[in-house]
Formats: C-alpha cells, sequence, structure tokens
C-alpha cells in the first residue's frame, strides 16, 4: 500500500513536471522568438511607441474648423501688407520690399544709370554693365524699368582694396531714382575687410535686392538676393572657356581621389578648416597642401607646422592636380567663397565644398547635390570616408553635371548677369517661371524660356526624361519672295511635294514678295490646309517668327526655289524624329579657321565634313523660331535683316550653341544639290556677287557675339538603310531619291 | 516556476529514504508541483494565447497609463526660437557621425502626461490621433532606435499638433523637462496649426529655442531655410496641400497682387500641361502627403538628406512619379560631348583556336589610324596562346588575356587594359572590313558616344501570328540593333553588361553560347532611350573564303534561338526598349559624283 501511494504520488508529480515542463517550455522560446524578433528590427532594447487602445481626438476638433478662428479675418493679403512695414532690411522679401507693378506694363526690364563723369568702374563691372546694356532685358528709358542697376562700381567693398569706392553712401542717396533701393539690384564680390569680413557693405543698401558673392545663409535673405559664384578679373565677359571635360573614362577615378592647394591663414577668422587639412593629407591619392608664405609678415606668425607644409607645398602644380583629381576640396578662405570654386567646375574635379554656412551660388535653382559634395566643416576627418564611399555611377554623373553648370551659368561674366537677371525675372513672372528641370539639365535655363511654353513636352530637349516623343507630324513653312505668275513655277511643285508627305500637317506660305498677295484659287488644291500669311515687314527674320499657327513640333523651312520629292521629306522627317533637338537638311556648309586673314571663312564647296545646313529646306522644332525671335538681340536680326542674307547661318550658330552639337545632313537627290550649287535659279540670292562675302562677314560678326565658335563639325551623312545597295528596288522604302 | 522545477527535480533522488512521517513533506513537494502548475496554466490559457502575450504590453497599453510630470510653476522656460538658426549653427552633427547606411536614427520619447502644479493639464486634447499615428509610423520605420544614445533626431510625445490646444507656457516648460532637451538641439517638432489670435504667427508660438519644426503654414519670414521643413496641414476634412519644397511641376504660384489677371494667366496655361500638373499633385499627394505617416517619413527623410547631402535623393527621384519612370530615361553618358580623335580606341578581339584567322584581324586592324591598342581576348583554357615571337608585328600595343572559363560575356568585360573610352568588339573572322570603314565608324562613334556604332543592321519585328517577337536578318529599311561582331561603343557599357544586367540574362547568354550581342543592345537602348548607329552598306559579316557553314549565322535554329532570346529580353526587361531607325550613316560624299581621291573615306561600299 505505501508502495503503491507512492508511486501513485511519484507518477502523479512526475506527470505534472512534464506538463510543468511541456508548458513552460513552449512558453519560452515563444517568448526569446518575439525578442529576438524585435531586436532585428534596429536592435530594440526597450518597447518602440506603444500602440494606444484609447480612441483619441483629432488633433483638430471638428467644431473648430468652422470656427472663425480658422477662418481668419485678414486675407493673407492684409496680413503681409501689416508685415512689410516690419519686414524691411535684413527681413527684406520680394513682397515687402519690391514693387511688382513696375513690371506689370512692360515685362522685365532693365535699366542702367548713366555713367557718372570721373567715377572710376572696374574691369569686371564694367563687364557687368555692358552685358546688361547687351542683352534683351535692357531699357535706356527708367519709366519703363522694373530693376535698377547702379553705374557706381560696388563690387569691392573691403576698405583696405585700391577699388574700393569712397562716399558711396551719399552717391547713393542723391541718386533721384533710388527710392530707398526699391527694385534695385546691387552687384558685389567682396565686403568687409581684416579682420571680421562682415557681410555689410559700408553704406545703406535700403530695400535694394543684393546680387552677392560669398553670401552667409545667416544673411541671405532667401527669393530677395541672388548668391553669386566669385569671379577674377580676367573672366571672360562672353563666350568663356569650355569645360575641361573631353571624354568620360571608365573607371571614373582619376590619380587623385582629393586635392586641395592654397593659403593657410593661421589665425582669426576662417581658419580653422585650412589649419586642420593636414590631419587627412596623405601624400599619395589625399594631397592637401596649405602654404602660410602670403602677406608681408609671413614669417611673424608662423607656427611650428609652416615650414613642413611649405615645403610640400612647393612640390606639387596646382594645374595638375586639378586636372588628374577625382575631387576638389573647395574650403572657406577668409570669406565663406573662394575661387577654388570656379576653378573646380571647370576641370570636371567635383567640388567637395567645406563652408558652413554658405548660400551656394545660384542655390535657388541650382540642385548642387547633382554636381558637388557638400561636406561639412565640423566632419573634416570623415570627407575621406565619405568621398571613397561615393559610387563610380555617382562620380560619373556628378563630373558630367559639373560641366553643364560650367558652360550653362558660369563661364563668362555675362552668363552669370544674365543667370541673375533670369532668376529674378522667374520671381517676377511667377507663372512663366523654369521648373527645376529646366535649370538642373541640358540646356540649361539661359536656353530654355519659360515664356514660351510652361509644358516641357513643347520643349526639344526633354523628350527622353519625359518619356514621350514629338507630334509626329510637320508644318511646312515656305517663304516666298517672287509674284506668282506661271503655274510651272517651283513654289507650286514645291507645295504639291510637300503637301503629299504622309507627316505634313499643314503648309504655311509666308509672302514676304512686294507684290499683293495672289487670289486663292491660284493656290493648288491640296490635301492638307495651305495657309497664306502676309509678311509684315517683308523681312528675312519674319521666316522664324514663332507664329501660332504652327501647332506641330516639327517645322519644315523651305525656300521658294527647293526642289524637293515627297520621299525625301518623308525621309528627313523620320531622321528628325529620332533628333528633335537638332536641324536636319539636306544641302550643307562648312566653316573653317582661316589663319592667314585671323578670322572665319565660311566655304560651300563639297567637303568631307560640314557644319551648318540650309534654312532653305531643313526641319527643326519650332522652338527655335522662339529662340531665334527671343534670344538673339536686335542687333544681329536687323543685320539679317538688312542684308536679307545669312539668316540660316544665324540659325545654325544658335541651334549649335543650344546643342553643342553639329545639324544632320540627309541625303538629296542630285538635280536639288545641282541648282543649290550652281546657284542657276532665276530669283536666287544666291546668284548675287556679293551674297559670299556677306556671308562670309555674317559668321564672323555671329561668332564674336556668341563669345565663341558655336558650330561643329560632322563627317556623316544619314542615308536610307538600302540607299544605293545592290538589291532590288522594290525592296526599298526611299526609292525615289536613287532615282535622278 | 523556476522554483517549483528546482524542488521537482530534488523528489526522485528522495525516494528511496521515504518513510511516513515524509508524507507530509511530499504532500507539500505535491500541492507545490500543482500550485505552480495551475500558476503556469492560468497564464497559459487566461484570455490571451501565447503569442498575444508578448504583444499585450504593447497593444492595450492606455494613454491613461502614461506617468503624471507635474510642472513646477518656477521651471525654466526654453528661448523662443532662433531665426537664425541653420543646419551648421543649431543641429549637432557629431550626434548623427558617420555611417554607412547614411541613414539619421531617431528616438521619440516615452509618453508622459504633463500637468500644471494645480494638476491642470497642458493640452486640451492630449495625444492626438494624428500626432499619434506619425509617432506610430516613425517607430515602425528604419529611422527609428530605442537606444537613445545613439539618437541623432529627437521627437518629443509632447503633441504640439494643433497650438489652440495647447498652453504656451506650460507646455514650453515641458520642452525644456525633457532629459535631452539641451537647448532643443536636434528636436524635432510637428506643428500643422500654427498661432493664435491676435496676430496668428506663421510659425508655432511655443519657445522651443533650437528645435527644429516641420510646420504648416510657415511664411518667408518664420521658415529657417534649410533648417524647418514645411509640411502641408493635414485635415481628413480638405486637401489643403501646401507645398513642402518649390514644386513647380504641380502648381501654379500667383501673387497676390497678380489676382486681377488670374484667370488669364490660368487660362494661358496649355491643357497638356493642366493634365500634367494635375497627374503631378496628385502624385504628391499620394506619395508624400496622403497621411500622416507619408507626412512623418518624408519629413525625416529630408532632413537625412540634408545630414547626409551626397547620398540624397535627387530632385528627379522626388519629383518624378513612377510611371513616369517606366518610359523615361536618363542616360548616364548625358553631357553632349564630341570626344577628341586623339585617344583612339581598343579593339578588343575574342578569339578561340582560330589563330590563322585572328592574325589577319590583327594585320588588318592595325591598318586603322584611330587604333590605340588592340587586345586579344583568350578564350581557349585548353590551349596556351602563340608565342610572342609569332603574333604580327603591329605599330601599337598587343596585349592578350586569358579567361578563366569560355564564356561569351567575356568579350564585354571592363578589362583595365581598355584604357580608351572607345571599344571597337571584333570577331576573330571579321577580316572584311576595310581601313576606311573602320575608321569612319569610330569617326561616327565619337559623334554619338552614348550609342552603339555597328555595321550589319538587325531588327525586330512584332510577330502578329504568334503574337511574339520574332527576329530579322533580311534586307530590311529599318535597323533596330547591330551586331557586335564589330561595334564601337563606351567603355561604360562593359561595365553595365559585366554589373549591371538585368535579371539572369548575362548567364543565359553564357549558358547558351548565342545573343550576346542581342544582350548589348536592349541594354544601351533601355539605358539611353536610343537607337544604334548603322554605319556604311554592310550587310553581313561574310568572309569570301568561308565555306558552307558561314560561322554560326546561317544556321536556321540559330536563327529561332535568336528570336527566343528577343522574347526572353523583352521579358526580363519588362518592356521593348529597342528602337528602330531607317537610316544608316554614311561619310558626306558617299556616292558623289566627286573624285574618289579627294573622299577622306573612299573605300567604302562593299555589303
Amino acid at each position: 500500500m505505501q508502495a503503491k501511494k507512492r508511486y501513485l504520488i511519484l507518477l502523479s508529480a512526475g506527470a505534472c513536471l512534464v506538463l510543468l515542463f511541456y508548458l513552460g517550455g513552449v512558453q519560452l522560446p515563444a517568448a526569446s522568438r518575439s525578442r529576438h524578433d524585435r531586436s532585428r528590427n534596429g536592435h530594440r532594447l526597450e518597447q518602440p511607441w506603444p500602440h494606444f487602445s484609447d480612441p483619441l481626438h483629432p488633433f483638430l476638433p471638428w467644431d473648430q474648423t468652422d470656427t472663425e478662428d480658422y477662418n481668419l479675418h485678414i486675407s493673407p493679403r492684409q496680413k503681409r501688407d501689416i508685415n512689410t512695414s516690419v519686414y524691411k532690411g535684413k527681413r527684406c522679401r520680394m513682397d515687402s520690399c519690391f514693387d511688382f507693378s513696375l513690371c506689370r506694363k512692360n515685362g522685365f526690364k532693365v535699366y542702367v544709370y548713366p555713367q557718372q563723369k570721373g567715377e572710376k568702374i572696374s574691369e569686371s563691372y564694367q563687364n557687368i554693365l555692358s552685358t546688361i546694356e547687351g542683352s534683351r532685358f535692357y531699357t535706356s528709358d527708367p519709366g519703363q524699368a522694373c530693376l535698377f542697376v547702379l553705374s557706381l562700381d560696388t563690387l569691392d567693398r573691403d576698405q583696405l582694396s585700391p577699388q574700393y569706392v569712397h562716399n558711396l553712401k551719399t552717391k547713393v542717396q542723391n541718386l533721384p531714382l533710388w527710392n530707398d533701393g526699391r527694385n534695385h539690384l546691387i552687384f558685389n564680390l567682396y565686403s568687409g575687410t581684416w579682420p571680421d569680413y562682415t557681410e555689410d557693405l559700408g553704406f545703406d543698401i535700403g530695400q535694394a535686392m543684393l546680387a552677392k558673392a560669398s553670401i552667409s545663409t545667416e544673411n541671405f535673405r532667401p527669393n530677395f538676393d541672388v548668391s553669386i559664384p566669385l569671379f577674377s578679373k580676367e573672366h571672360p565677359r562672353t563666350g568663356g572657356e569650355r569645360g575641361y571635360l573631353k571624354y568620360n573614362s571608365i573607371p571614373p577615378f582619376r590619380k587623385y581621389m582629393l586635392v586641395f592647394k592654397g593659403k593657410r591663414y593661421l589665425t582669426g577668422i576662417g581658419s580653422d578648416t585650412r589649419n586642420a587639412l593636414y590631419h587627412v593629407h596623405n601624400a599619395e591619392d589625399v594631397v592637401l597642401l596649405t602654404t602660410c608664405k602670403h602677406g608681408k609678415d609671413w614669417q611673424k606668425h608662423k607656427d611650428a607646422r609652416c615650414d613642413k607644409d611649405n615645403a610640400e607645398y612647393d612640390k606639387y602644380d596646382y594645374k595638375e592636380m586639378l586636372h588628374n583629381s577625382t575631387f576638389c576640396l573647395v574650403p572657406r578662405g577668409r570669406r565663406l567663397g573662394s575661387f577654388r570654386f570656379l576653378e573646380a567646375l571647370q576641370a570636371a574635379c567635383v567640388p567637395v565644398m567645406l563652408s558652413n554656412g554658405w548660400e551656394l551660388p545660384f542655390s535657388e535653382i541650382i540642385d548642387w547635390n547633382t554636381a558637388a559634395v557638400i561636406g561639412d566643416e565640423r566632419l573634416l576627418l570623415q570627407i575621406p570616408t565619405t568621398v571613397r564611399s561615393i559610387h563610380q555611377d555617382k562620380i560619373l554623373s556628378l563630373r558630367q553635371q559639373t560641366q553643364f553648370l560650367w558652360e550653362a551659368y558660369f563661364s563668362s561674366v555675362e552668363k552669370i548677369v544674365l543667370t541673375t537677371l533670369e532668376i529674378i525675372q522667374d520671381r517676377v513672372l511667377e507663372h512663366a517661371s523654369r521648373s527645376s528641370l529646366m535649370w538642373n539639365s541640358h540646356p540649361g535655363g539661359l536656353f530654355a524660356l519659360p515664356q514660351y511654353s510652361g509644358y516641357l513636352g513643347d520643349f526639344p530637349f526633354y523628350y527622353d526624361t519625359l518619356g514621350i516623343r514629338p507630334y509626329p507630324k510637320f508644318t511646312a513653312v515656305i517663304h516666298a519672295v517672287s509674284p506668282l505668275v506661271s503655274q510651272s513655277q517651283p513654289i507650286l511643285k514645291l507645295l504639291a511635294a510637300v503637301a503629299k508627305s504622309q507627316y505634313c500637317a499643314q503648309i504655311i506660305v509666308l509672302w514676304n514678295c512686294d507684290k499683293p498677295l495672289p487670289a486663292k484659287h491660284r493656290w493648288p488644291a491640296t490635301s492638307v490646309p495651305v495657309i497664306v500669311i502676309e509678311g509684315e515687314n517683308k523681312v528675312m527674320s519674319s521666316r522664324f517668327l514663332p507664329y501660332e499657327i504652327i501647332v506641330t513640333d516639327a517645322v519644315l523651312s523651305l525656300d521658294e526655289d527647293t526642289v524637293l520629292s515627297t520621299t525625301e521629306v518623308d525621309f528627313a522627317f523620320t531622321v528628325w524624329q529620332s533628333f528633335p533637338e537638332r536641324i536636319v537638311g539636306y544641302p550643307a556648309r562648312s566653316h573653317f579657321w582661316d589663319s592667314n586673314k585671323e578670322r572665319w571663312g565660311y566655304t560651300s564647296k563639297w567637303t568631307n565634313d560640314y557644319s551648318m545646313v540650309l534654312t532653305g529646306a531643313a526641319i527643326y522644332h519650332r522652338y527655335y523660331h522662339f529662340l531665334y525671335t527671343n534670344y538673339l538681340p536686335t542687333s544681329l536680326k536687323s543685320m539679317v535683316d538688312q542684308l536679307a542674307n545669312c539668316e540660316d547661318i544665324l540659325m545654325n550658330f544658335l541651334v549649335s550653341a543650344v546643342t553643342k552639337l553639329p545639324p544632320i545632313k540627309v541625303t538629296q537627290k542630285k538635280q536639288y544639290k545641282e541648282t543649290m550649287m550652281g546657284q542657276s535659279s532665276r530669283a536666287s540670292r544666291w546668284a548675287d556677287p556679293d551674297h559670299f562675302a556677306q556671308r562670309q562677314t555674317c559668321m564672323n560678326k555671329f561668332a564674336s557675339w556668341f563669345g565663341a565658335m558655336p558650330l561643329v563639325h560632322s563627317q556623316m551623312r544619314l542615308d536610307p538603310v538600302l540607299f544605293k545597295d545592290q538589291v532590288s528596288i522594290l525592296r526599298k522604302k526611299y526609292r525615289d531619291i536613287e532615282r535622278l | 516556476m523556476y522554483t517549483s522545477g528546482k524542488y521537482s527535480s530534488r523528489g526522485p533522488a528522495l525516494i528511496p529514504r521515504m518513510k511516513t512521517k515524509h508524507r507530509i513533506y511530499y504532500i507539500t513537494l505535491f500541492s507545490v508541483v500543482l500550485l505552480g502548475l495551475i500558476a503556469t496554466g492560468m497564464f497559459q490559457f487566461w484570455p490571451h494565447s501565447i503569442e498575444s502575450t508578448a504583444d499585450w504590453t504593447l497593444d492595450k497599453r492606455s494613454v491613461h497609463d502614461a506617468p503624471l510630470i507635474r510642472l513646477p510653476v518656477s521651471s525654466p522656460i526654453p528661448e523662443r526660437g532662433d531665426l537664425s538658426c541653420r543646419m551648421h549653427t543649431c543641429f549637432d552633427v557629431y550626434r548623427c557621425g558617420y555611417n554607412p547606411k547614411n541613414r539619421i536614427k531617431v528616438y521619440i520619447y516615452p509618453l508622459q502626461r504633463f500637468v500644471d502644479e494645480l494638476g491642470v493639464p497642458i493640452s486640451s486634447t492630449g495625444l492626438s490621433r494624428e500626432y499619434n499615428d506619425l509617432l506610430s509610423a516613425i517607430s515602425d520605420s528604419d529611422f527609428y532606435t530605442d537606444d537613445v544614445t545613439r539618437a541623432c533626431l529627437f521627437i518629443p510625445s509632447i503633441d504640439v499638433l494643433n497650438q489652440n490646444s495647447l498652453r504656451i507656457r506650460e507646455t514650453a516648460q515641458a520642452l525644456a523637462m525633457l532629459p535631452r532637451w539641451d537647448k532643443g538641439m536636434n528636436h524635432l517638432l510637428f506643428n500643422m496649426l500654427p498661432g493664435g489670435p491676435p496676430d496668428y504667427n506663421t510659425a508655432l508660438d511655443v519657445p522651443r529655442d533650437r528645435a527644429l519644426l516641420a510646420g504648416g503654414g510657415f511664411s518667408t519670414w518664420t521658415y529657417r531655410q534649410g533648417y524647418d521643413v514645411s509640411i502641408p496641414v493635414y485635415s481628413p476634412l480638405s486637401a489643403d496641400v501646401d507645398l513642402p519644397e518649390r514644386q513647380p511641376g504641380a502648381s501654379v504660384v500667383i501673387p497676390e497682387e497678380k489676382l486681377s489677371e488670374m484667370y488669364t494667366i490660368l487660362k494661358s496655361i496649355p491643357h497638356r500641361q493642366v493634365e500634367e500638373m494635375q497627374r503631378q499633385a496628385r502624385w504628391f499627394w499620394e506619395a508624400y502627403f496622403s497621411s500622416m505617416k507619408a507626412i512623418g517619413l518624408t519629413t525625416l527623410q529630408i532632413i537625412n538628406d540634408r545630414i547626409y547631402p551626397y547620398a540624397a535623393r535627387t530632385y528627379e527621384q522626388w519629383n518624378n512619379p513612377p510611371v513616369v519612370k517606366w518610359s523615361s530615361v536618363n542616360s548616364p553618358l548625358f553631357l553632349p560631348l564630341i570626344p577628341p580623335r586623339a585617344p583612339g580606341f581598343t579593339a578588343v578581339v575574342l578569339t578561340y583556336d582560330r589563330v590563322e584567322s585572328l592574325f589577319r584581324v590583327i594585320t588588318e586592324i592595325s591598318k586603322v589610324p584611330s587604333l590605340a591598342k588592340l587586345l586579344v581576348v583568350w578564350n581557349n583554357q585548353n590551349k596556351s596562346p602563340p608565342e610572342e615571337t609569332l603574333w604580327p608585328k603591329i605599330s601599337v600595343p598587343l596585349k592578350v588575356v586569358r579567361t578563366k572559363e569560355n564564356k561569351l560575356s567575356n568579350r564585354f568585360f571592363p578589362y583595365d587594359e581598355i584604357e580608351t573610352e572607345a571599344v571597337l568588339a571584333i570577331d576573330d573572322d571579321i577580316i572584311m572590313l576595310t581601313s576606311d570603314e573602320l575608321q569612319f565608324g569610330y569617326e561616327v562613334w565619337r559623334e554619338f558616344p552614348d550609342r552603339l556604332v555597328g555595321y550589319p543592321g538587325r531588327l525586330h519585328l512584332w510577330d502578329h501570328e504568334m503574337g511574339k517577337w520574332k527576329y530579322e536578318s533580311e534586307w530590311t529599311n529599318e535597323v533596330s540593333m547591330v551586331l557586335t561582331g564589330a561595334a564601337f561603343y563606351h567603355k561604360y557599357f562593359n561595365y553595365l553588361y559585366t554589373y549591371k544586367m538585368p535579371g539572369d540574362i548575362k548567364n543565359w547568354v553564357d549558358a547558351h553560347m548565342n545573343c550576346e550581342d542581342i544582350a548589348m543592345n536592349f541594354l544601351v537602348a533601355n539605358i539611353t532611350g536610343k537607337a544604334p548607329i548603322k554605319v556604311t552598306p554592310r550587310k553581313k559579316f561574310k568572309c569570301p573564303e568561308c565555306t558552307a557553314i558561314d560561322g554560326l549565322s546561317l544556321d536556321q535554329t540559330h536563327m529561332v534561338e535568336r528570336s527566343e532570346c528577343i522574347n526572353k529580353f523583352a521579358s526580363v526587361f519588362g518592356t521593348m526598349p529597342l528602337k528602330v531607325v531607317e537610316h544608316r550613316a554614311d561619310p558626306v560624299l558617299y556616292k558623289d559624283d566627286f573624285p574618289e581621291k579627294l573622299k577622306s573615306f573612299p573605300n567604302i561600299g562593299s555589303l
């Protein structure tokens, strides 16, 4: 009995034990698993934000939305009016310190004060003023102006500088149109001096906007001031050098990873970062060199490292480093901005910014993260690791973007000034301002005019980005200068041939003939609409006017005596669809540098390459009509009108300046070539002996306005795939081109 | 539980010595075990299952359980918001440091209920539904850390979304009491409705010192550029979007002064643009502002981008809806650049064992003026390349690289030996191309460095009967591919082919020993959105003395396989990237009636 009882107790105890372990055993792993799960999600040692079971109130009770607290009594405008009295000076904004009404009547016009006798103006400032005076924004009538620019040199406000203009305060106050600086734009490169280098200009700028270099984020008034780059006296007025990047090498690494060569300030403002650079220098792929040798009495202040630093400094050539480094350090100097920035940008050496608080140049519109590495002075020691961690693809893209930005906005004083003006114009005409894509992608904001259209797909540049294609039809614009006398005239044949093209949407005849418009029935009946417009001034430039009736993306521009077949037109149009940003045409011409005469030469001879196609027979995007009319200065357009010549050269200059690429020549039938080459057509202006000499003159005039020769040579011609192949002509889609 | 387990485990050891007087001991033991069992059972099977037990502490907590904190009247108040604050002055980056993921760590303070000395809460609503949603979303995100020492950004659990429900002074005191407050350094506050009567400030009136503010309704004067984050006012009642950063694609900004002109301005916007804007605005709303979660995470991403700018999202990433990306391309070689002729090109010849033919190819190519270097890729592992002395003597460097495996993809490897950006891929039996044809091909490549420039062109066609793509090599008027038996292209595409080819295409090509050229055509067209350029009339690579089996190209099964390749690649790419064109490039004076000796490239023209 005892044993039985004992066993019973033992058994039940054992059973209980097993049960206990079983249940407990299940629970323990479960608990540890859930703990494990959580620790995987970011090593959560404590609980994350709890999930409350309570019914919580919305932050905005329903009844409050209807109370007048939220339907504000005063309109934002009234509020702003109250604010305007407060938000002046350092807190100026466009709304409080800028009079929009001045811009409403005449658009964005800029007035430059006449230069006073005896006032010295630095070369840089002179370049700024002449750029504005030569731009399409300029007006000489202050009554028309929206923006005013002083003729007093405000570029250098460092009192110790020889360029410093004294008594600026009184001179400015005495200007009759000053109006407390309202709608004025003041350019400045240097402000303040040793030892604190303040950003004060030394005179009361009132409500004027600043276009200033080295501006700090603290002093920068967003969407009011414009941060401009620091540029040297030697910076060219127009044109400007191209970027140094010639090809995209793979892998994109260069000899050095990161370089810098510059002065070291031992003490005082802005000295910390450069003093610390030696920590990161490794004399191999990170080469950061400083010298103490500057100023008169540098030896007095020199520290223990100076001699060693100076010796290392002399070992390296700055230019060599600049061209052979992947990244270039741009540490602040005494002031926030430095010349290193533009130098690095041009050299396709990706700038690594170490200048805390610098409002980067044109930061309002440029996305600097796509072209530079924005470092933090406080994290200098991390910079090598950071740049080494940047992926090759990113380097490739950063590097190309430096070149785009350099050429689009920085390579000349003209570009810097025009960019500044365009930024302000975008603010004034807010509904027609450029999108960030227009500013930050090829061809850039100076060539993409928002007044043309707010829709990116209307421009020839963004099809790929938007993932769309141009409208698959064209509008033919025929430039007519001779009266309609016979039914066998070339223009009528041309009209019929073009109208037969499956891609033709409409034909516009621009009647630039002195004789009155012929009667409607004189024009042949065609399947597409023929619209005849009378040229207003009967001038050459009118063929490139942005007529609203041109509804297609493509324009086929034609001279009245052009001989073209439908097949040729069809083929050229299919080619254009692949290159919508270029001019696609038939007869081509070339330019060359005539070293004897030291000028550009023009040739119509048969050559192995070309750089222009004649717009007497060419397809291009209608945007170029708008650009030709609105971007080019009156001086060039009126030269073309007076000569009644060179309009095609000017168009080729313009398009190549935008695309940086050559036009495209497509194949043509021989007979057409001969009429053009032989210059035999009766009414042709090609017969004029002066014609050729004029074109040579035009070229040089245009090249000087563009500041460089934008034309680019090409050695190829595009033919149909089976062109002149020894295969049955029936297989060929464009067989007509081969027939004589 | 453990205690009871211990006792019972001792049990069996005692049994042999058991006596009646020990019975009491056993009964005690038994009861203990039983009690333990009941306790465990209770714990296990009481209202919750095992799984929910673990979550119990998370799920069913009440805001009323949060500790109550009494604020002394004299508790310090932070300074008012410092308007001069910028990331480099008021934000401690050392807390964020360098981390390989370039992601900031965000800590959320545990919930506390703040009351003044009289026990009145500092806020009339307490924790709002929206703020709770926002904090939950952040705590579920990758940004979250519960380790306060590792955090770079701190988010108070004090809800300041609506200023009107707050007692300003007490809220400020509560903020200052937070253990890591430190003048508000690296603290982030979210506010939707700032300002109250009478002056309706456009930023939160609660003094907050250096704390960052993600706010709705900023004016240009209260917004600290590059420091604060502008967020939309979220309301379940309205979709009132106040765009955070400048988003010109999605809204029209009209100054109030121009209200009278509004109609004209709005009318002047083209219809297509309006549609575009509507789509863009809808996408913004859905992607970034539609929920408190989106608002919270977008704000953190914006701050993250400021702290790690080199890893920041680009404007396009922020602004382009994924649907646009499908057809849109941003070529990695986007700069319009015609590289100089001087560096020349590197010819890469893939060979197995046709030494005689290889030597002829080498001799022919060496006549091309712009050849900079010849690279022979020896793809035969069983045989060594011929001795150095046997190779043709040419004027440019000749290098041989031996591969580890006989794979077609070896042809497209970005060898370090390729020092030029232009590569001429050429088969070891292509001896028919003239020096003029090759040089001209290189000149054309310079004008189109982002494209494949080749000789014979091929086409893909949609076979309506079969409902799939078909490969076409007959005399077509169109071209969508060029053969890489001889083609110029940028070295970048070698890198892409080797490391970035989508899906299993690369292995598939190696396994089937076919279609590497089609794969390359797909790759380039997909990333650039552009067609290849066919140069010269050349239609096939048929060498005069090649006998019956002309390489592989005439084989019928080979053609079928190439059609299959196109279908397979199209499905891997998820789209048909190839672009069809009707043109080829010829020298300017090709077939013109002009003295041949004056032409740059007279020796062009055979098929």
